[in-house]
């Protein structure tokens, strides 16, 4: 019986029916989608790296070392340990691989990739079993000089087989292309391009003097990976392990997605989880409204003998059919996204060719789950509240308005609020744990803005409606009235577009202190007028040669790198700041008291690791104990050398062993947003450490008149290497890519804001609803159908723009805190800034959501029957 | 049956001329008015009197511009208000007629004040001040004007009703059931007040009501039944009215 009421009750309002499920169904989709097109991503990722490890029975390759700035990284293996594999038994093949990057120069002179994808080189494999690619033209490297490269880059670079072409290693090299490369049958893998050389070749751009990147085993008939394993493993050097190339894929695959996936996958659910936010509220406003209509027939229920926990029941049961078709229209929508963008994303190379849609059963259960959960939810509430009525006090009133306990509101929201705001303040004043607290103080600030919605509304409808009744006369003064007329109504209408609106604003106003800070930190600190900045984001740096050009050109007054890196200090990992010493004071202002042996820190470092002027340190490098272990390995070999060698022959002399090094600290200088907190001169890596190993370089100040650019471009551009910028083109740029993802980020939450303006929508469609008779008496007193369209549509400008001020301000606490955290963590330092010019678009585009949401509801009510709406009740 | 009201020498203000509207089509159709012919005369007030269904609404709907018919004329003073649009027929009512309805008469948003003004305010006229001050000091609204619908009683919410009504100067005032909802004392005090601004100010009004004592209070009475003039009569008191519906309801 209840259900069937339930049904009916769904199937008697089809518009209304359609507005809810439109706003749960886009949800869900967008949760469901994100998920399918994550795990269709990484099933073909998974397929990449299982077809290329198809033949690998095991592979020799260094462990990870550390998580550097650029992503994690990898021991090297010893190249003499191939030698050593030779004597294992079982072993067929024993394939070296160097990796390395190299980026191809096109026919036209210009770099190809390069931005974002790597710009992959290595030796070419010529077996097949052990290498995914193909050569769809021409022939493998034989020489020095020869190289193939993939044909999506030679179709991007015009380049044909025969060409000679340059490849930046970051030093330009000249090549001659005798083949092109295919991946199945994709020109190239995702957007990466190819470079295979000879071995030799590799071993002379590619890598580090006596290692490769790992080593590749195939067993003979009848051995398996297992015990290629079990053969090599007590063998391996230091910092070195042997896995199977089943293990090898797993691995890989951890890679991907603990990396660039699992963000990626992050990222988009962070928003799905705003659009089912923000239809969470748009479902309880539109269940408030209707629980409201439906109290006198709740109460009539009630008094022929349903209980109460039946007339819930009616409406639980009621939501479960609405949140079920919405959740199932959603799921299937969703499919439908993740498909399209799938589409997309092979049209880009970033996935396979091959790939098909994985829709795996959690993805489905989620998006399904999270939307009738939160429909039941968004529903039982009101439900709840309308049922403590008493039914013949709702039989009797006819005002189905109820008056929210608005002391205890106003209490409860701004303590929650003023918390919040403290919370996320002492982040400034006790630096542990800024992101938790920053979080912790931005839940407390946005529930304090919900509760304290309905005791703001009508204040704020009628402080924002002032104007409008000044200009539109009596229709903007009811439209004034009537947004005021149900404050808890109008607040929960507003909230599902605040929420949007606090999200767009909190990333605006994040993006543009960080952006204020960028270039603050880099025109306000800089003494160089000039910046010659990697644009290669796949890891490729400058030729160290390229830099001592610069320097050595005569209008150069002085030429510094600038390159973030990570050390072991004392044995504790450090971000440190990689510099060249003559240069660093004029480039940057810095007195920091480098001479080239020692390092340098900033007060702050200083009091945090005890550290004064002139003690000293141990200093390793991050990715320096595969050196420390080739060294020892040789050393060991060279004393088993002399062991068996016959008497009256000396020994070659073991290379002198580089322990971690003892530096001093030999300047202390301010804290400084430009570098990090501690200094290490280039030349410490090129002296006393293992020289090949220093950090690549990736920024150049250069000091100088506008002919020391002019010159140092000349010399960029034979290295390929790009603009030399002045430093404020260089923080546009920087500025430029902050802009960039932001774009992304408003293009997601427009989303976010479609669902609101359905909410807004939805319930001004009900409250006409509700007001027939009104409007009907409105018509019959003269007003004209334009001016009742016009009443309407102002008073959803009114609740728009409620809404759209609590969103800005709340948006405005939330990039505060986001900005004070990141900025205490990544020292970013700088302070908050307000764009006040994009706030005001975001307010004019709440105002223009109110517009387009009272579209619909407007219409309907011009279209009202004057005599039927008088004639109604 | 013809009914001519006005006396030879007055001009009726709304005149229907064999006015017929047919609702629905078919097997369902229904004659609410079938060839009513009336004028109603200026500066009187005249009471439509007859049993549910009679056709008495109706002829009101479409005497005011609120409805159209089927077939026949309606002039209001002047204007022939078949073939009007929507929009000119709303900007008819706004202007030229006056409108009191059983509930529901207000805007809640909006104060006394600003709905006494409202026909005014929607066509973008400011009131005259002094005729203002004299609508609201003869319905007695003066100390309620900033008040709100819902902080008024059912009797100063019809006074308010009447003063809008009254504001706009209006040719012709439609009153449907004016005192349905009110206590009899109320009901008398609002009739006091429409039967005043017809003697005092010269106010035309047409009052559909089933009630006899409200009829009383009109210089003519007009009886419909089944969408026709059955009688008239002048000069009603609750008595004769009574006994005319009598007849009538037989």
């Amino acid at each position: 019986m209840i259900l069937t009421l339930a049904r009916r009750g769904m199937l008697a309002h089809k518009r209304r029916l359609v507005g809810l499920t439109a706003a749960i169904a886009l949800g869900v989709a967008f949760l469901t989608g994100t998920l399918v097109l994550g795990d269709t991503m990484r099933a073909s990722f998974n397929e990449v790296f299982a077809t290329a490890n198809a033949g690998v029975d095991a592979v020799v390759q260094g462990k990870t070392i550390t998580d550097g700035p650029r992503g994690n990284e990898k021991a090297a293996v010893p190249a003499d340990f191939v030698a050593e594999l030779a004597d294992v038994p079982g072993i067929r093949t024993i394939q070296p691989t160097i990796d390395g990057l190299g980026q191809i120069v096109g026919s036209d002179d210009e770099p190809i990739g390069g931005n974002g994808p790597p710009t992959l080189a290595g030796n070419w494999i010529s077996d097949p079993d052990l290498n995914p690619q193909r050569i769809a033209e021409g022939r493998a490297p034989r020489a020095k000089d020869e190289i193939v490269i993939d044909a999506g880059s030679a179709e991007t670079g015009k380049i044909s087989v025969g060409d000679k072409v340059e490849v930046l290693l970051p030093k330009p090299v000249k090549f001659t292309v005798t083949g092109l490369t295919k991946y199945g049958e994709q020109n190239s893998l995702g957007g990466t391009t190819y470079v295979g050389m000879t071995y030799a070749a590799a071993e002379k751009h590619l890598a580090d003097k006596g290692e490769v990147s790992s080593i590749i085993l195939q067993g003979e008939e009848g051995v398996t990976p297992e015990d290629l394993v079990a053969r090599v493993d007590p063998l391996l050097p230091k910092k070195t392990e042997v896995i199977t190339g089943e293990q090898l894929t797993e691995q890989q695959n951890q890679e991907i997605q603990g990396g660039f996936l699992n963000f990626f996958t992050l990222f988009l659910v962070i928003f799905a989880v705003i659009a089912v936010i923000v239809s969470g509220f748009t479902i309880y406003n539109t269940f408030s409204v209707i629980t409201a209509q439906k109290t006198r027939e709740s109460a009539l229920l009630r008094a022929v003998g349903a209980s109460r926990v039946q007339v819930l029941g009616a409406v639980a049961g009621e939501s479960l059919l609405i949140g079920v078709l919405a959740s199932v229209v959603g799921c299937a929508l969703g499919i439908g996204i993740a498909a399209a963008l799938v589409e997309v994303f092979k049209s880009l190379g970033a996935v396979l060719d091959s790939a098909r849609l994985v829709i795996e059963p959690y993805a489905l259960a989620t998006g399904f789950g999270v939307g009738v959960l939160v429909t039941l939810i968004a529903a039982i509430f009101p439900a709840v509240r309308a049922s403590r009525v008493p039914p013949l006090a709702a039989l009797r009133d006819v005002a189905s308005e109820g008056r929210a306990r608005m002391p205890v509101r106003a209490t409860v929201g701004a303590l929650l609020i003023i918390a919040g705001v403290v919370t996320v303040c002492s982040v400034a004043w006790q630096p542990d744990n800024p992101l938790p607290r920053a979080a912790l103080g931005s839940v407390a600030v946005f529930v304090g803005f919900v509760v304290f919605g309905p005791v703001a509304a009508r204040p704020t409808a009628g402080v924002v409606g002032l104007p409008i009744a000044a200009v539109r006369g009596v229709s903007g003064r009811m439209a004034r009235g009537n947004a005021m007329r149900n404050p808890r109504r109008t607040a929960a209408t507003a909230t599902a577009l605040m929420v949007g609106v606090a999200v767009v604003t909190m990333f605006t106003i994040f993006a543009s202190s960080v952006k204020a800070a960028i270039s603050d930190n880099f025109v306000g600190e800089l003494r160089a007028q000039y910046v010659l900045s990697t644009t290669n984001f796949s890891g490729a740096g400058f030729d160290a040669a390229m830099v001592r050009k610069i320097r050595a050109l005569p209008p150069v007054e002085a030429v510094s790198t600038l390159d973030p890196a990570s050390a072991i200090i004392d044995g504790e990992p450090e971000d440190i700041t990689v510099v060249n010493v003559p240069g660093l004071g004029a480039v940057t202002g810095l007195d920091a008291g480098l001479t080239g042996d020692g390092i340098a820190v900033d007060r702050e470092k200083a009091e945090e690791l005890d550290l004064r002027l002139g003690e000293r340190v141990t200093f390793e490098q991050a990715g320096d104990p595969s050196a420390i272990a080739k060294q020892k390995r040789q050393k060991r070999r060279a004393a088993r050398a002399a062991a068996s060698a016959p008497p009256g022959t000396v020994p070659p002399a073991p290379p002198p062993e580089p322990k971690p090094v003892k530096v001093e600290v030999t300047g202390v200088y301010p804290k400084s947003n430009l570098v990090n907190g501690i200094l290490v001169p280039r030349s410490l890596y090129e002296g006393k450490l293992h020289a090949a190993d220093t950090p690549d370089i990736y920024t150049v100040l250069i000091k100088g008149s506008p002919e020391a650019q002019a010159a140092a471009q000349r010399v960029a551009d034979r290295y390929k290497a790009g603009d030399v910028l002045t430093r404020e083109e260089y923080a546009d740029e920087q500025a430029g890519q902050i802009d960039q993802l932001l774009g992304i980020i408003y293009a997601l939450l427009v989303l976010a804001i479609i669902i609101a303006l359905i909410g807004i929508a939805n319930t001004l469609s009900l409250s006409v609803f509700e007001r027939t008779r009104e409007l009907g008496l409105l018509r019959a007193v003269g007003q004209t159908r334009p001016q009742m369209r016009s009443m309407v549509r102002w008073e959803s400008v009114i609740i728009a723009v409620f809404g759209t001020i609590g969103g800005i301000a709340l948006g405005v606490l939330l990039g505060w805190a986001l900005f004070s955290a990141v900025a205490e963590t990544s020292g970013l330092g700088g302070s908050l800034s307000v764009p006040v010019g994009n706030l005001v678009v975001i307010a004019i585009i709440g105002a223009l959501v109110g517009v387009l949401a009272g579209w619909r509801p407007a219409a309907r009510a011009a279209r009202l029957n004057v005599l039927a709406a008088i004639a109604s009740e | 049956m013809t009914t001519d009201l006005a006396p030879p020498t007055a001009t009726g203000i709304v005149t229907a001329t064999d006015v017929t509207k047919i609702y629905g089509s078919g097997e369902t159709t229904v004659r609410a008015l079938d060839g009513v012919t009336v004028s109603f005369p200026q500066g009187q007030m005249t009471a439509i009197m007859g049993p549910s269904g009679s056709g008495k609404s109706t002829l009101m709907h479409c005497c005011a511009g609120l409805d159209t018919v089927t077939s026949g004329s309606i002039r209001l003073g002047d204007v022939e208000l078949n073939g009007l649009s929507d929009k000119q027929l709303t900007l008819l009512r706004r202007d030229r007629v006056g409108f009191i309805f059983q509930a529901f008469n207000l805007i809640p948003t909006l104060t006394a004040k600003e709905n006494i003004e409202l026909p005014l305010a929607l066509a973008g006229r400011s009131p005259d001040p002094e005729w203002l001050r004299q609508v609201v000091d003869t319905v007695g609204l003066s100390s309620r004007l900033t008040h709100r619908p819902s902080e008024l009683s059912g009797g100063q919410q019809q006074r308010v009703a009447v003063a809008r009504a009254l504001a706009s100067q209006p040719d012709v005032i439609f009153a449907d059931e004016p005192t349905g909802n009110l206590d009899s004392r109320t009901g008398a005090e609002i009739l006091d007040f429409i039967r005043g601004a017809v003697t005092d100010l010269g106010q035309t009004v047409i009052v559909v009501t089933h009630d006899p004592v409200a009829a009383s209070y009109a210089d003519s009475v007009l009886f419909l039944a089944d969408g026709r003039i059955v009688d008239s009569m002048a000069d009603p008191t609750p008595a004769t009215v009574l006994d005319r519906i009598k007849t009538l309801d037989a």
